[in-house]
């Protein structure tokens, strides 16, 4: 048991990319295989760390402690646990999947993969951390890697679109920047685990929850400051997209999760209604913007902005079925649109437009894609048998208990994803199809395995939600407990 | 024995001299360069001779002995070998080789003084030590008229702020009727009341704010970095601001500890006003030197904030991010040196495509300019974040916010390089090729960059060790 995962799971792809700086940018099957090989050792150990964690003992597990500077009270100590392992999984499963989806990167493979790594080391550094500063210094690393992922192997308006995206989610980590300080000032402390046994005064806690809650939701595409998202991801490369889209966001929802609530449940009690108003405007405003969309990526990019409002709802309920569905659409939510954007990509470098208008038909040409997408499509729209059904029912269970009204604007954002996906599906994969698409083909065998992986996924925790459900109430229990505890 | 404790700098003043008379000599050029380096590293290792360590003889009441100033002189003494090394590119087709080298030893030897200065009047000779040879430096190109323009710019300005500061400096004698620091120290509280105390405080604030570049003392920085040669503007940018630095952190929290109320309220209004400034106007700049001159001035304002911060905390704060800064921005002139000694122009729009013409130039440019902005991974990030928590302890948080929208802000244009650098494609295919003497130079700075911001803990360790004893409520 004492072998560091953890840190495994974090320095293997920043190994990785750092042996690819020193590779010959001409061997680009080597640099290929180094990504592969590095992002498979990570999701090896995700995996295992997820059989290895002990439920019956809960709790933060696989802990690792190195004092990095003793007089600031900064070690880098890792741990994870119900929350942040699926997490972790879910990382694991996508920067995978997207190395084999971006294979035929061009131009510059070398670098692509330097910047794609980096930014999943962050990520996984995120996930992992226990002390404030270095979640901070991971969350910076998980954020900047992608100006230069969209801005040079983006399309569209790349340039405006990675700008914008990184400016905005760097201002809000402003924003928890200053949380952060202010909760070491009071503390003295930046260990996350000994922070939240802290109790912190009313008044505190109400002033610190909407700060860190704005800076994170950011990233977790909160409506109005979701701006960056529709762009950036439909700017974005398709590993980019990705990776931002199925994990970065939820970097935001867990920072709200990990930080805002948990240190702050009493805060929390007092903002999330109105929260709850702007998650709900995120479902309904996502999907109906998603309606309208002619651009295929866009439309994806929008049911992001609409599905990670459904996780926001969750979270705003602070009540146990809430949360467990704010989790587990977490993870549903990251490989479905990954899957997604995978197909789109596919879709994209085969036709060369994105226009929805222009297609059609494709089903005849490329079977195996189409497929994919339609059970994307129908984990989107939350069917019975999807990983999305059970995530969306205890979401919506969760603010039944809490909220009027909200109940019924949060299903009918449901129907109207159910909509869009449809929608979108016909209009892109059936019907006549145009000639000048005639020559199209099916996914290539790497691709198949990228997709293969992910649906598979899709189905396993849809037909066996108990796999990590089981693991994600594990890390809500002791939540929960402070928020009644708070009541009281 | 006392003189002893001063081998390093008389190492250097004795290959600056040696130096100069050689040129007398020789015909032959090329080994001012070897010799202005063998000087540097022969003072390095002296400084950690034994017996150069602390001592208290008579010299030693004009010079600080301290572990503070041999942190202070360590930092110059690399800092100059690394803007030797970046020099010999730009140096070799000057004919005036060993003038610039000894010159910046000079210069080297002024700040090094400056650091560990005990009182007025050893400060302030020291102090004029390195403006003199910074005035003939930055002049050096001598066809260049932007050389020479700047040059009497930054002569004129430096001048007046040089009296400027000298009146402060007599006004505090007249009152104390005594220079060295800790005697001011004691004397002091007697003569509050009086005007002219005030008046020295702000003509003290002055000088130094020239010094330092602060606004609003900042208006000869831009000219004096665009017009001097670039090696020369990076040794200013590091070296004199960071001895002015250190002798602020003398007179202010050592002589005029006691007056604390009647200057502590400036350091934040300073601060803000240079951070805010400096970064706006940089926004705009299509010149890499002036944009990093104002980065300059933006950085000088988060310096100063750890002197703001007037705890032990913020000064370790201080010190930290004076060494991380050295690093990063020699870093990223060396990178502009490069680049300019071989394509001839200083426009941000001229880097386009600089990773494909040399993948190591555009890398290290763009970590400097990463930690410029305080990323992750290099030392501007973990010396942003000890400073800003130096200040948010003393519950000045509109101050760390304002510092920190500064830096989103800050962030646009250090992209707007590296969107040059990576995303635009080049006008050019011709490859930039770095000479062995930059290579070192940047491959040095980044392992500076690099270790600073992955594993601070070391010097964390011994700035702290320094800062605890120094600091006086």
């Amino acid at each position: 048991m004492n072998f560091p995962f953890l840190s495994t799971i974090i320095l293997s792809p920043f190994v990785g990319a750092l042996i690819i700086l020193a590779i010959n940018p001409r061997k680009k099957l080597v640099i290929k295989l180094i990504a592969l090989i590095a992002s498979l050792i990570s999701l090896v150990c995700s995996v295992i760390i997820c059989f290895l964690y002990d439920r019956n003992q809960g709790g933060f597990q696989f802990l690792e402690k190195i004092v990095w500077i003793k007089s600031l009270g900064i070690s880098y100590s890792l741990g994870v646990d119900g929350i942040s392992l699926p997490m972790v999984l879910l990382t694991g499963i996508i920067i995978f999947t997207a190395v084999l989806i971006s294979w035929e990167i061009k131009p510059r493979p070398k670098e692509f993969f330097i910047w794609l790594l980096l930014l999943v080391s962050g990520v996984f550094g995120v996930f992992s951390s226990l002390n404030l500063f270095f979640f901070f210094f991971f969350y910076e690393l998980a954020v900047l890697p992608m100006y230069l992922l969209i801005g040079i192997w983006g399309s569209g308006p790349k340039e405006y679109g990675a700008l914008k995206l990184t400016l905005q989610l760097l201002v809000a980590s402003v924003f928890i920047l200053i949380g952060i300080l202010i909760i070491y000032t009071f503390s003295g402390t930046f260990d996350l685990v000994a922070l939240s046994r802290e109790n912190y005064s009313l008044g505190f806690q109400r002033a610190l929850f909407p700060l860190l809650c704005l800076g994170f939701g950011v990233l977790a595409g909160m409506w109005p400051l979701h701006t960056w998202s529709p762009i950036g991801h439909s700017t974005a490369p398709t590993a980019g997209s990705m990776l931002h889209a199925g994990v970065l966001m939820k970097l935001g929802a867990y920072g709200i999760i990990r930080v805002a609530i948990s240190l702050f449940p009493i805060g929390a009690q007092f903002w999330v209604p109105f929260v709850a108003i702007l998650a709900i405007i995120n479902v309904v405003y996502g999907a109906l913007i998603a309606m309208a969309q002619e651009d295929f990526k866009y439309v994806i990019a929008y049911s992001s902005v609409s599905h990670m409002g459904i996780v926001l709802l969750g979270l705003t309920t602070l009540n146990s079925t809430g949360l467990n569905g704010a989790l587990f659409q977490m993870f549903s939510h990251g490989i479905m649109t990954g899957a997604f954007f995978a197909l789109v990509g596919i879709v994209y470098e085969r036709s060369h437009t994105r226009q929805i208008a222009e297609m059609g038909g494709f089903a005849s040409r490329m079977p195996f894609v189409a497929s994919i997408f339609v059970l994307a499509g129908l984990t989107s729209l939350g069917l019975p048998g999807t990983s999305g059904f059970i995530a969306e029912f205890l979401v919506f269970v969760g603010v039944f208990k809490e909220y009027p009204i909200i109940p019924i604007f949060a299903v009918l954002g449901s129907a109207i994803t159910a909509g869009y996906v449809l929608r979108v599906a016909r209009r892109v994969f059936f019907g006549p199809i145009n000639s000048k698409f005639e020559h199209l083909t099916d996914a290539k065998p790497l691709e198949i395995a990228a997709l293969t992986i992910l649906a598979f996924v899709l189905i396993l925790f849809g037909l066996f939600p108990s796999l990590i459900s089981h693991l994600i109430n594990l890390g809500i229990v002791p939540l929960i407990t402070k928020v009644g505890g708070g009541i009281i | 024995m006392g003189y002893l404790s001063f081998l390093p700098e008389m190492v250097i003043l004795a290959f600056a001299c040696i130096i100069l008379i050689l040129d007398l000599f020789s015909s032959k050029k090329n080994y001012f360069f070897s010799l202005a380096l063998i000087a540097l590293v022969l003072a390095l290792v002296t400084i950690f001779l034994p017996f150069s360590s602390n001592s208290n003889s008579l010299i030693t009441q004009m010079f600080f002995r301290d572990s503070m100033a041999k942190f202070f002189r360590v930092t110059f003494i690399v800092a100059a070998s690394l803007i030797i090394l970046i020099s010999n590119d730009w140096a070799r087709k000057s004919n005036f080789r060993s003038e610039y080298y000894s010159f910046i030893l000079f210069a080297t030897l002024g700040i090094m003084l400056m650091a560990s200065a005990g009182e007025l009047v050893s400060m302030y000779i020291s102090l004029e030590l390195t403006s003199l040879s910074f005035y003939a430096l930055v002049a050096f190109s001598k066809g260049d008229l932007k050389s020479s323009e700047a040059g009497l710019k930054y002569l004129i300005l430096g001048v007046i702020s040089s009296d400027v500061l000298l009146f402060g400096l007599a006004l505090i004698y007249g009152l104390t009727g005594a220079t060295r620091f800790s005697e001011i120290a004691s004397i002091l509280p007697r003569t509050f009341s009086e005007p002219a105390f005030l008046l020295s405080l702000i003509f003290l604030v002055a000088g130094f704010g020239f010094k330092i570049a602060l606004v609003p003392f900042h208006m000869w920085v831009p000219d004096a970095y665009e017009g001097a040669p670039t090696p020369v503007a990076a040794f200013m940018s590091v070296g004199s601001k960071a001895a002015a630095f250190a002798i602020t952190i003398r007179i202010f929290l050592g002589a005029l500890a006691v007056a604390q109320n009647f200057w502590s309220i400036l350091l934040p209004l300073l601060a803000v006003l240079s951070m805010t400034l400096g970064n706006l106007v940089a926004l705009v700049q299509t010149n890499i030197k002036r944009m990093l001159a104002y980065s300059s001035i933006a950085q000088a304002g988060y310096v100063l904030m750890g002197i703001a911060a007037l705890s032990a905390f913020g000064i370790s704060g201080t010190l930290y991010y004076l060494l991380a800064y050295t690093f990063t921005n020699i870093c990223a002139f060396a990178a502009v040196t490069v680049f300019a000694s071989q394509t001839g122009s200083e426009e941000i729009k001229d880097f386009a495509g600089l990773s494909q013409r040399s993948p190591t130039l555009a890398l290290a440019l763009t970590i400097s300019l990463l930690s410029l902005a305080g990323m992750p991974l290099f030392a501007g990030f973990v010396a942003k974040f000890y400073i800003f928590a130096s200040v948010a302890l003393q519950k000045l948080y509109w101050l760390v916010a304002v510092a920190l929208i500064n830096t989103a802000i800050s962030l646009y244009y250090y992209l707007m390089v590296v969107k040059q650098i990576y995303i635009v494609p080049p006008v050019s295919k011709e490859p930039i090729l770095i000479s062995l003497p930059s290579r070192v130079a940047l491959q040095l700075t980044v392992f500076g960059i690099l270790l600073l911001g992955i594993y601070p803990g070391p010097f964390i360790k011994t700035i702290g060790a320094i800062t605890k004893n120094l600091f006086i409520t």
